[in-house]
């Protein structure tokens, strides 16, 4: 061994560190700081999400004209349709 | 939760822009849709579309943002230049960005593309019908 695990004669003498401390050091520091940068990170899109996720007590409707207030029972003649479904 | 909360300012002004350009570039009335529906999505959708004022020229883009569905409905005329293929195409790239809680942004982008889809392209080469 080149180096002694022993204090340098002539250097201020250093108590071994607990094993709390190491473990503090290696596993809770670097979790912490990774817990952190995820909240950063992901923050933003996990307030979008839930947003989602209350009931929308009101109907949303964009784009040009009106919302139709009315819609077709069944009797009235439907247009031909397509289009697409999906869900998330 | 009010409309107010669901989508803020900013968020609605993008979606209408998208809307308007979406409008301008393929001569078809788009429309979103926000509703919690209790009923079959695609029923709903299609009967809402149906109860717009001008269904062949208009598509609709249904999202219940609590049911987690997407419904593209299209009239008549848009589904000459707007393929059922194409709106598959359109829905999974909203629903990508929607499973990362960006509605917004998925609904701006989605609308892009199906604008785009839907915009007729001119045949340069050959002369109109009326005019022979």
């Amino acid at each position: 061994m080149l180096v002694p695990l022993q204090t340098l004669p002539g250097w201020n003498n250093v108590e071994n560190p607990s094993v709390l401390w190491i473990l503090l050091l290696a596993l809770g520091i670097p979790l912490a700081f990774g817990l952190l940068v995820t909240v950063v990170g992901m923050g933003p899109s996990w307030a979008r999400s839930g947003r989602g996720e209350a009931e929308l007590e009101e109907p949303i409707w964009l784009g040009a004209g009106a919302e139709p207030k009315a819609l077709p029972t069944g009797g009235e003649k439907m247009t031909v349709v397509g289009g697409a479904s999906d869900r998330w | 939760m009010t409309a107010g909360e669901f989508l803020n300012g900013n968020d609605r002004e993008a979606i209408e822009d998208a809307l308007a350009q979406a409008r301008e570039v393929s001569g078809f009335t788009f429309n979103v849709s926000f509703d919690r529906v209790i009923e079959d999505p695609r029923t709903r959708a299609v009967a809402l579309h149906a109860a717009t004022q001008d269904p062949d020229n208009t598509v609709l883009i249904a999202v219940d943002p609590v049911g987690r569905s997407l419904e593209i409905v299209t009239g008549a005329a848009t589904q000459r230049t707007l393929q059922d293929s194409e709106c598959k195409f359109a829905a999974a790239t909203m629903v990508t960005s929607f499973r990362n809680g960006d509605l917004p942004g998925g609904l701006v982008q989605g609308i892009g593309q199906l604008a785009e889809s839907a915009r007729s392209l001119r045949v340069l080469h050959a002369r109109d019908v009326a005019e022979l």
